[in-house]
């Protein structure tokens, strides 16, 4: 019974692994949480339990699942709270707070475990990805050094970043332009439309 | 089997009806009165050459049973953890649905002896599953509320597992059976009171409102404690979410509401000064209420909806300006201090990246300015059709529930005997039959008048 459950958790280690480098995020936090179960249940020496909570943590934070990851925190048992974990979980509290300037040092100054260091790359990327959005969306021009700070890169790395994409730079005020841009929403017209709105009246012709 | 002799020993039961079908109903009539009567030592019983009675039955065959011995042995001073453990997973695996619909307060006691036992193995984790397959095994729906609902939110507040609950919550409760469920009205209260703090917890405000409203709004001779705990929380989030309390469903208990009046004071007190959209009241009410809100554990959430105001001013400003200086905008608001251009503009980004308001922000400008724009949506994309759709498509399940629901009121005893009251007279200013029609008749609802209003 016993070594059946272990074989069980290392199998389910194993497929964490790959869906690690498939980049699967949704499956890594479904199967973290098995493995937090039948580990609870069954201990397994060779799976030490810190290395299924580090990347159960950062997918968490790549998909942007905050109030889980900090519960999720709070339910780490304190002796298992490996300097990894802290890390993860200073990024974590810097996106908490909004502080996005903050993240990429916490991210990018750390020696991180081969298992971690993909997620962790990904999720620096996310953030410079969703703060360039949000930028690009509130702003009609932003100071070079604020947009610096906010995505974390240096001046003239971030000003190639941005004149790449379409971005316009304004010498005189020191300020970048974001391009305009308009999402298309695809409009579907099809028959099920058409069978919606039939069920429609028949509803309302019932009542 | 005798009805009323009660067996001697634990082998005797078990005899007794060996050669029954276990799960036929007549069994479960004459079997339950014994097993409710006989002292939990006897279930601790051991057959006579120390074979175990439980190797001797069929878990879904003799769930009752098994459940009685099963419950008695987990309450024994030094209980057998790892063994009994494993015991209550096959259980709650395996046992008969039917069986424990007669007997829910026992299914529940073994949830409360696995909950205890996983303390002293040292890891509450492992009663989740169990737990969450235990509830969607044993309610005849997903809509069912059971005994086990409020017991299994509760732990998964104690144990910080938040996201377990939501497939659970994520259901509506529609369905109460208090019978089979074993479920009385502080179940409905509790779980919704829980179920509305692990939706705080989560961040899902709209849904914890809810929750809280079935509470507060559920009917009551007497409030409930639960009642002005789930007030004290809708204030909170309802000014979180709208800067103001949304009132009650008019179909609020009025007890309730006096109550609340009489209890919830610094609550209500918070509101006013919430309302005034005065930073520097709503700063000093509370201060002034900090150990009233810390002493019911909700000075996170009075925290919380105090950075709601700054949202709720900057959202007014978009009404009455088209462009503002970030510095003004900060000094509108309230905010101090020599950052508060640099907070203000945090608190714009954030707003415009949850769609609150929209607006740009330009640097261009000394100091920068803001340019307040109306919602670029024009609501005339397919989004908002499938958004219409989906909201009729409720409408209609709902329009069918209350139907059913009106049919089951017309038909039951209560309502008949009722009925035959007042048609003798004896009923004064009770429930005529000319009132009956307007709110009690089964499907007889006005016609859906359009005008081209709403579909022209």
């Amino acid at each position: 019974m016993e070594s059946i459950k272990k074989d069980i958790s290392t199998s389910k280690h194993e497929e964490l692994i790959k869906h690690i480098s498939a980049g699967k995020y949704e499956e890594v936090i479904k199967i973290s949480e098995d493995l937090e179960y039948t580990l609870a249940l069954a201990p397994n020496s060779e799976i030490p339990i810190e290395e299924v909570y580090a990347p159960y943590l950062a997918a968490y934070l790549i998909l942007n699942q905050l109030p889980a990851a900090k519960f999720l925190w709070k339910r780490i048992p304190e002796r298992q709270k490996t300097d990894e974990i802290r890390a993860i979980w200073n990024v974590g509290t810097a996106l908490w707070n909004r502080e996005f300037e903050n993240v990429y040092g916490l991210i990018e100054g750390k020696p991180w475990s081969s298992l971690v260091a993909p997620l962790m790359t990904k999720l620096a990327e996310l953030v410079r990805e969703r703060v360039l959005d949000l930028l690009s969306e509130a702003y009609s021009s932003i100071a070079i050094d604020k947009a610096a700070q906010r995505l974390g890169l240096p001046q003239e790395q971030l000003i190639q970043v941005l004149t790449n994409r379409g971005w316009v730079l304004d010498a005189a005020t020191k300020t970048l332009q974001p391009k305009t841009h308009k999402t298309e929403i695809v409009q579907n017209t099809s028959f099920t439309n058409f069978s919606r709105l039939t069920d429609l009246v028949i509803q309302l012709e019932k009542s | 089997m005798p009805s009323q002799q009660l067996p001697n020993t634990i082998e005797d039961l078990l005899n007794s009806f060996s050669h029954t079908d276990a799960t036929s109903d007549q069994v479960t009539k004459q079997l339950l009165p014994i097993l409710r009567q006989l002292p939990s030592t006897f279930f601790t019983q051991w057959i006579g050459d120390h074979r175990d009675p439980l190797d001797s039955l069929n878990v879904t065959r003799n769930s009752l049973v098994y459940a009685y011995i099963l419950d008695a042995r987990c309450r024994v001073d030094r209980p057998e953890v790892p063994r009994l453990l494993s015991r209550i997973f096959e259980f709650l695996d395996k046992f008969d649905q039917q069986q424990m619909q007669h007997a829910p307060e026992k299914l529940l006691a073994i949830a409360q002896d696995l909950s205890k036992l996983a303390t002293q193995f040292g890891n509450n984790i492992i009663t989740f599953k169990p737990l969450a397959n235990t509830i969607i095994k044993f309610a005849p729906s997903r809509n069912h509320l059971t005994n086990l609902h409020q017991f299994f939110l509760k732990e998964c507040l104690l144990s910080k597992f938040y996201t377990q609950a939501l497939p659970i919550l994520e259901q509506d409760i529609t369905e109460i059976e208090h019978q089979l469920m074993g479920i009385n009205y502080l179940d409905h209260l509790l779980y919704h009171y829980y179920g509305g703090m692990v939706y705080i917890g989560l961040k899902n405000y709209d849904r914890a409102l809810y929750f809280f409203r079935l509470v507060i709004s559920a009917p009551a001779v007497v409030t409930s404690a639960v009642q002005l705990e789930a007030y004290k929380k809708y204030v909170l989030v309802s000014l979180y979410l709208y800067g103001k309390i949304i009132p009650l469903p008019k179909y609020t208990s009025g007890v309730v509401i006096r109550a609340v009046k009489n209890y919830c004071q610094p609550y209500q007190d918070f509101a006013a000064a919430f309302e005034s959209l005065n930073v520097k009241r709503v700063r000093n009410e509370l201060q002034k209420c900090t150990d009233i809100f810390k002493k019911d554990k909700n000075l996170g959430l009075a925290r919380q909806s105090l950075e709601a105001i700054f949202r709720q001013k900057i959202q007014q400003l978009t009404q009455t300006y088209l462009t503002l200086s970030l510095a003004d905008i900060a000094d509108a608001v309230g905010l101090e201090g020599p950052n508060a251009s640099s907070i203000a503009e945090d608190y714009i980004l954030r707003m415009i990246e949850t769609r609150e308001i929209f607006a740009t922000i330009s640097h261009s400008h000394q100091n920068g300015m803001v340019s307040f724009q109306d919602n670029p949506d024009r609501y005339n994309t397919s989004l908002t059709i499938t958004k219409i759709e989906e909201h009729i498509a409720q409408a209609a399940s709902v329009n069918q529930r209350v139907i059913k629901t009106d049919h089951l009121v017309a038909c039951s005893k209560e309502y008949l005997s009722k009925q035959h009251l007042a048609l003798s007279g004896g009923m004064p200013g009770g429930l005529g039959l000319a009132d009956e029609a307007d709110f009690l008749g089964s499907g007889n609802y006005e016609p859906f008048i359009d005008e081209g209003r709403f579909f022209g």
